[in-house]
């Protein structure tokens, strides 16, 4: 039977709408789960807020690799319902967190938005409208306040946000969501409350499930005495909840420049969980560097930022050890003359037991019997 | 000399007669070491991922006990050897008990570096691809001296009692043999007595700056590195030091345990506590000296790694150890053995127990918080040891105790050819009444 253009189209299409049916996250782009988006809403976790992201803690995690922001969710079952969030970013200013339920993502959605203010953090719980993009805080319409133990702090070169609000709020603002729903969300951030950048949409499914999802931790080092023009290795380590390595994982690597961030490329770790990186800056500065995992093989997602400095002036060469030899040749007169010691006395014993002659050794008769 | 020396039963009765109590004692050590073996065959077969090492902290419990261990082998060449040079009439009841502790302390010591490699097997290429520039093999040499010499050092003052023994006393196969091997063609005559003399001189001379040496060069396998906390000139000291000190407080503990199990109360006498009590608290100032100085030292330059040390070390997760050792193992043993009213027997062992103790912490202080220090801006390294490493652990202790307590059963724990003539000289410091036998 021969096939028309017409069935091979239908058969195109019946494949595409397979494809949409069995994996409704397929249109989100750059949405990074470790198990197929879910969040979980395990009876037994423990979320603190302290801003520490510690193993454990969440169970589902996403980097957006436009935002660069990393984004660690955890749901409990308990009579409020509560999602905890856990957001780690770079940037200095505002970052939103925009989400909404699944029905509706070109409506109104709810956003909380967090920023450093001196030592603790501050988080506006408020609402945006899809068409016109305009943040009103929840309690100038109206509404209430619901945002829960907002906490933040710098961690070297980034930040570390943690807060929770409830899946059913009280409030008309605020998007209403299910246990067994699922939710839209989008990162967005800037350095003013007028021109954000914001991430794509991601869609996450809250469900019950166990997790199984491992905690992975990204650490990044940078060299010191790096010069402009040089190329200085940057090196990254992927770390499970018990700090062993974890290897042949991706990491992607990048850099803040005035046009936005430069990808520097993704990289494997090695058996070590370790991979390096080269950059060549052209100008003295500061230059953020960025790296991220964004979760596989049942890890959670990590990140990390560090701050190059390149300094004007090179620092000197460290100086190489010279000939060791001198230290050699001491050592081996050293223990030759110890060991030369050891047999010269046991030679001198040797020597008078062989006089033994002068006073021969028979054996005495027991003179105590022993049992 | 055999001819003309005698064993006084009590020095003899350890080899004749065994109480049930020690088979227990021993059956309960072997206990403890056939769980070490079983730990250790599960890291064999699992590797070293069965333990709480990782790359960060790759020398744990392991390297801590090592040390430790070369530590308390001090005991022998120090008080034995020193006090044997310095012509210390007092030391002839305790130098065997020091010598002992001497070989079997550096046996058990030199398991742990062959147990924290993971694969035994490469041991070989120590010999094959070794660089004598690296610390590391400067260790293994010096440590396989030491050894050597210690045993030498242990045999030769043995070679009179086994003669004694040999002609006059019938102990079982076991026993003869090493009493043969040793004492064979010993006669006893004057110029036996001449060469064994002139040849425990040279082997005490030449012990002691082998086994500073020793741990010296173990201090340098950490001062060596660019590591915070390790990287510093007064290591070297520092650990000898140490070492004697928590050398003389196991001494004195095994003191204290053979003359109450042994009824040695007429050998090892108040005296023998009191001047090694004061020789430990000697010791113990010059270590509260040494770290204060050294941590100042570290604290003074405000160096960020050195500073976020300290602070881990001082006030954080290692604080209660830090603080616990430093009262609890330097402080408290010195006001015992600084107040008369505490200087007695009991006072004294219960110093040396804290010092042990405290030294043993110090040991594991020294290795685990540099360790997990980071080098480059990555997180702090985690270790908790696993119940493989606990139960080696336990066993080295116990097996110390055990071949300890064998030996004891093999030869006499104190030296009887040396006390005898220590009682014969003149105008020595007079032996315990009546501990030559006719």
């Amino acid at each position: 039977m021969r096939s028309s253009p017409a069935t091979i189209a239908l058969a195109a299409l019946f494949f595409l709408g397979v494809l949409v049916l069995s994996n409704p996250m397929w249109f989100a782009p750059s949405a990074q789960a470790t198990h197929e988006g879910d969040v979980m809403c395990p009876s037994s976790t423990v979320t603190v807020h302290d801003a520490f992201l510690q193993p454990g803690e969440y169970r589902e995690s996403f980097f957006d690799p436009k935002t660069k922001v990393l984004l660690y969710f955890a749901c409990v079952q308990d009579a409020n319902r509560t999602i905890h969030v856990g957001l780690a970013t770079p940037w200095e200013n505002w970052t939103d967190l925009r989400f909404q339920a699944t029905d509706a993502w070109n409506g109104d959605f709810n956003v909380v938005r967090v920023s450093m203010k001196g030592d603790s953090a501050e988080a506006l719980d408020g609402f945006m409208r899809g068409a016109e993009p305009n943040f009103v805080e929840d309690t100038s319409l109206g509404g209430s306040h619901d945002i829960a133990g907002p906490v933040g702090r710098l961690s070297s070169d980034y930040y570390v946000y943690e807060f929770a609000f409830p899946l059913r709020s009280s409030d008309a603002y605020d998007s209403q969501l299910t246990l067994n729903g699922s939710f839209y969300f989008q990162l967005a951030y800037a350095t003013d409350r007028a021109t954000f950048l914001e991430s794509d949409p991601h869609f996450i499914q809250i469900g019950q499930a166990p997790s199984g999802a491992r905690w992975a931790s990204l650490e990044l080092s940078l060299p010191k005495g790096s010069v402009a023009l040089e190329s200085a290795e940057i090196l990254v380590g992927l770390r499970d909840d018990r700090s062993r390595p974890v290897a042949f994982m991706p990491i992607s690597v990048f850099v803040q420049t005035t046009f936005g961030f430069l990808d520097l490329g993704t990289v494997l770790t090695n058996e070590d969980g370790l991979a390096s990186v080269q950059y060549a800056p052209r100008d003295e500065g500061v230059y953020l560097v960025g790296a991220a995992f964004d979760g596989e093989r049942g890890y959670l997602a990590s990140a990390a930022w560090l701050s190059l400095v390149l300094p004007p002036v090179p620092s000197d060469p460290t100086l190489l050890p010279g000939d060791l030899l001198v230290i050699q040749t001491l050592i081996v007169l050293v223990v030759g003359g110890v060991w030369s010691t050891y047999a010269y006395s046991l030679f001198v014993v040797w020597q008078g037991l062989r006089a033994s002659r002068e006073a021969p050794s028979d054996r005495q008769e027991p003179k105590e019997e022993t049992t | 000399m055999a001819s003309d020396l005698h064993a006084d039963p009590i020095l003899v009765r350890p080899l004749q007669e065994t109480t049930w109590r020690f088979y227990v004692v021993c059956g309960v050590l072997a206990v403890i070491v056939i769980v070490g073996v079983a730990g250790y065959v599960t890291q064999l077969q699992n590797g070293l991922a069965v333990t709480g090492l990782n790359d960060k902290v790759s020398w744990g419990l392991y390297i801590s006990n090592f040390v430790f261990f070369i530590g308390i082998s001090h005991a022998g060449t120090l008080i034995s050897a020193i006090l044997r040079v310095s012509r210390a009439e007092w030391r002839r009841p305790i130098t065997r008990m020091a010598e002992s502790i001497t070989v079997i302390a550096i046996v058990i010591a030199a398991g742990f570096p062959i147990i924290d490699m993971g694969r035994p097997d490469r041991l070989i290429h120590v010999f094959l691809y070794g660089r004598i520039q690296s610390a590391i093999l400067w260790d293994f040499v010096s440590i396989f001296t030491y050894l050597t010499g210690s045993i030498i050092y242990l045999s030769l003052p043995m070679i009179p009692d086994a003669a004694i023994l040999r002609a006059k006393y019938r102990l079982g196969r076991l026993r003869e043999f090493f009493y043969n091997f040793l004492a064979r063609r010993w006669t006893g005559n004057r110029l036996q007595k001449m060469s064994l003399e002139k040849a425990i001189g040279m082997m005490a001379v030449i012990i002691i700056p082998v086994a500073v040496s020793v741990h010296t060069v173990v201090s340098w396998i950490f001062g060596m590195t660019l590591r915070v906390g390790w990287h510093t000139a007064i290591y070297g000291p520092y650990f000898v030091v140490g070492a004697i000190f928590s050398g003389i407080a196991t001494l004195l503990i095994a003191m204290a345990v053979f003359r109450k199990v042994y009824h040695l109360e007429k050998y090892i006498t108040l005296k023998h506590f009191r001047n090694l009590g004061i020789l430990l608290l000697v010791l113990d100032i010059v270590l509260i000296y040494f770290s204060l100085s050294d941590y100042l030292t570290a604290a003074y330059g405000s160096e960020t790694q050195e500073v976020r040390w300290l602070e881990a070390l001082s006030t954080g997760p290692y604080a209660f150890l830090f603080w616990g050792t430093f009262i609890g193992g330097f402080i408290v043993p010195a006001f015992l053995l600084g107040m008369k009213r505490t200087r007695t027997i009991p006072g004294i062992v219960i110093s040396a127990i804290l010092v042990d103790i405290g030294m043993w912490i110090e040991r594991f202080l020294i290795v685990v918080p540099t360790m997990a220090a980071p080098q480059v801006p990555f997180d702090w390294g985690v270790y908790q040891p696993t119940w493989v490493e606990w139960s080696i652990t336990a066993a080295s202790f116990a097996g110390f105790a055990l071949l300890y307590a064998i030996f004891s059963k093999i030869f006499p724990i104190v030296s009887m050819w040396e006390v005898q003539e220590g009682a014969e000289a003149p105008s020595e410091v007079p032996a315990p009444a009546g501990q030559v036998n006719a």
